[in-house]
């Protein structure tokens, strides 16, 4: 959604205009459920948090200033607070031989052209984010596979930029330990 | 097998270029508008005016 667009859609949120909301639902809704699906690895967990996190967005959109930084900061902050919530409330899943299976194929085997499914990043994630400590995953998460820059991420999580920084070095070193265990040499 | 540095973060690149998605996007708009329905928000949409104030109390 375009900057003043998002502006006058919010305001209209603001005022109770459902419409405006379920507009601005459609327009960001992926965006929480690829984050979602990553950090849960599940997708039917993915999904409650979609909605759980518009649901707050909805009451809480008037405590939404862009003064205070940008839209989907702000979104990406609440949906992190409630996968990270869900997080620690539920037993992480191990992974099964066909995730690996799964993410052999995608990495270096047949399906290097083959689109990738859901089911594909909930294996692979599984996979490459074993043994990582929450902090570690997140700021894998929201580095690396959404692409946000460091500044954003302190944003989001609260973390500093050397803190930032030291957990993507562990994430990096204990994922590729991960795939130095499951055969591949690096 | 072996995987290098730029292979790597190939397929970090590739895990970043393509989203996953939500299958039904129309059912998870209505679920939410249906929980927010459900919630309204605590806000007086009609404004109460003076007069209207005064007539209430002429009718008690």
């Amino acid at each position: 959604m375009e900057e003043r667009e998002l502006h006058i859609t919010i305001k209209q949120c603001k005022e109770g205009n459902t419409e405006a909301f379920r507009s601005l639902v459609m327009a960001y809704h992926n965006m929480v459920f690829s984050l979602s699906l990553k950090l849960l690895c599940s997708e039917s967990e993915a999904e409650d948090a979609v909605q759980d996190a518009f649901v707050s967005v909805w009451e809480n959109i008037h405590r939404y200033s862009s003064e205070k930084g940008k839209f989907t900061t702000w979104l990406y902050t609440i949906a992190t607070r409630i996968c990270l919530d869900r997080l620690r409330h539920h037993k992480r899943t191990i992974p099964l031989p066909t995730d690996e299976t799964t993410l052999q194929n995608h990495l270096t085997g047949t399906n290097l052209d083959k689109n990738l499914e859901n089911s594909d990043f909930v294996s692979i994630v599984k996979v490459l984010t074993l043994g990582l400590s929450l902090q570690q995953q997140l700021v894998f998460t929201l580095s690396i596979l959404e692409n946000l820059d460091s500044n954003e991420i302190t944003a989001i999580t609260g973390l500093s930029a050397e803190k930032i920084k030291s957990n993507l070095y562990v994430a990096r070193k204990k994922i590729k330990e991960e795939l130095i265990l499951l055969g591949y040499e690096n | 097998m072996r995987i290098d540095n730029e292979q790597f973060d190939q397929f970090m690149a590739r895990l970043q270029s393509q989203p996953p998605t939500l299958r039904d996007t129309q059912a998870t708009a209505d679920a939410i508008m249906l929980r927010i329905a459900r919630k309204p928000k605590r806000k007086l949409l009609v404004p109460i005016l003076p007069m209207q104030i005064k007539a209430w109390h002429l009718t008690d």
